[in-house]
């Protein structure tokens, strides 16, 4: 009788270790749904925010208080770093409105405004291998899958841009999976704007963001930024990426790699914002 | 019966807190698994069976809540939890130790796996030698704080007169 159940444990354990791995094929390849719409998720990403937001509210309190001798500091640099970019602003504003070209692409690009809806991370994925979050927001704020996330703020003016956060990969009623372009499984055409050429961009497992350019002659520099080109038409074009913090030839010295530094500071982030753009 | 529902509860609830509140609790950037420890742990304290379920039920978690490809920790929580369970019926439960050397291979084994699967799905894992260190550092985190993690789950038990 113990042989009998010992065999029948072994094939049990089998058995389930070909579903999963059936299951993990079937779910990569998009054949089926990974679902979660169901309560069960609903709940459990209920109580996330309400964990999440502990953890905010004792690190936040704990690091004002460390803070507080910093922030004066902080305020001369960045009163002096606006008045800059004032003063940049000027300048560039100067010139474009010398051109009637330019100023018009000008006036296209300040006025695109996105409609879009304010989520807030509930839940990190803190595994060494992927870079993943789920948001409080889903398909009943009118969320799809592909649609974009940004880091962004609000101002009276109406949204600033910050950079490129990801994507959303799945929605459930009242919560979203977002994957950042950090992750490995992440990949965005881009187009460097100080050469106005375009390329691929990957994140990888060690959360670093590295691409290559697709004309392998092109000469790209440190401190070159980086936007979506928005070919694949899963991107938005012009939404920042980052800059280029290193280039390398690789070995066959026929292309170049490049290391990305992404505009968001991924560690700190809370409140994204995600762009419903009819595509 | 009563075992298994506090086991379950204990599961659900660290995994809210896992994937939440432990994210503010890093040690040198480097979050401790105590969703995997506690996998460990309950199949330790149990059998093959219950150990291969808590496992399925932690992997599960991750899996819906987190990424869009299903499978890959419930396979990976279900063997950890199925085979460290098989093996507890055989040695001796008393010894604290061997809740810190099964916690200590099961991360190793977890890290392995998901390497050799996400290599699989077409992940990028080409820089994964990059985080060795911070491997290094779960593996050796898991093994201290699973000490701690056995004395909690021992006073829960205590409590609700589980044996």
């Amino acid at each position: 009788m113990n042989i009998i159940k010992k065999h029948i444990k072994k094939f049990l354990f089998w058995l389930i270790i070909f579903i999963l791995i059936v299951l993990i094929g079937l779910t990569s390849v998009g054949r089926v749904e990974n679902s979660n719409g169901s309560i069960l998720g609903n709940l459990i990403s209920g109580m996330q925010k309400v964990s999440f937001n502990i953890g905010q509210t004792l690190t936040n309190s704990f690091y004002s208080v460390q803070e507080i001798v910093k922030m004066k500091e902080e305020n001369i640099l960045l009163t002096e770093t606006v008045q800059e970019l004032q003063e940049r602003v000027r300048i560039l504003e100067n010139i474009v409105n010398k051109s009637e070209a330019l100023e018009a692409e000008y006036e296209i690009k300040t006025n695109l405004d996105y409609d879009y809806v304010i989520g807030q991370v509930i839940a990190l994925d803190n595994s060494n291998w992927f870079s993943r979050f789920t948001i409080d927001k889903g398909e009943l704020d009118g969320l799809n899958k592909n649609d974009i996330v940004i880091h962004a703020v609000e101002t009276d003016n109406g949204m600033v841009q910050i950079g490129l956060v990801g994507i959303i990969t799945e929605t459930g009623s009242n919560w979203s999976k977002v994957v950042t372009l950090l992750d490995g499984t992440c990949k965005i055409s881009f187009r460097d704007i100080n050469n106005e050429e375009s390329g691929i961009v990957q994140g990888s497992a060690d959360g670093n963001v590295t691409g290559y350019f697709f004309d392998s002659k092109v000469i790209a520099s440190e401190g070159d930024s980086l936007v979506t080109s928005g070919i694949g038409e899963i991107y938005l074009p012009d939404i920042h990426i980052g800059k280029v913090k290193k280039v390398i030839q690789t070995t066959d010295a026929s292309t170049q790699k490049i290391i990305v530094e992404p505009a968001v500071n991924f560690t700190k982030l809370n409140k994204v914002f995600v762009l419903k753009a009819n595509r | 019966m009563k075992k298994i529902n506090i086991m379950a509860a204990i599961v659900v609830i660290n995994f809210i807190f896992q994937t939440s509140l432990y994210n503010y609790l890093d040690i040198f950037g480097v979050i401790p698994n105590i969703s995997l420890i506690f996998v460990v742990i309950f199949a330790m304290m149990t059998n093959g069976i219950i150990g291969g379920s808590i496992g399925i039920l932690t992997g599960f978690l991750f899996d819906i809540m987190l990424y869009d490809v299903f499978g890959v920790y419930t396979l990976i929580y279900f063997i950890i939890g199925s085979v460290i369970g098989s093996f507890s019926e055989d040695v001796n439960r008393e010894n604290y130790s061997l809740y810190s050397l099964a916690t200590f291979l099961s991360t190793i084994f977890m890290h392995i796996s998901l390497y050799v699967l996400l290599f699989f799905l077409k992940y990028n894992v080409e820089n994964a030698g990059n985080i060795f260190r911070n491997i290094v550092l779960e593996i050796i985190l898991n093994t201290l704080i699973s000490i701690l993690v056995l004395k909690f789950i021992i006073y829960i038990f205590n409590k609700f007169n589980v044996k």
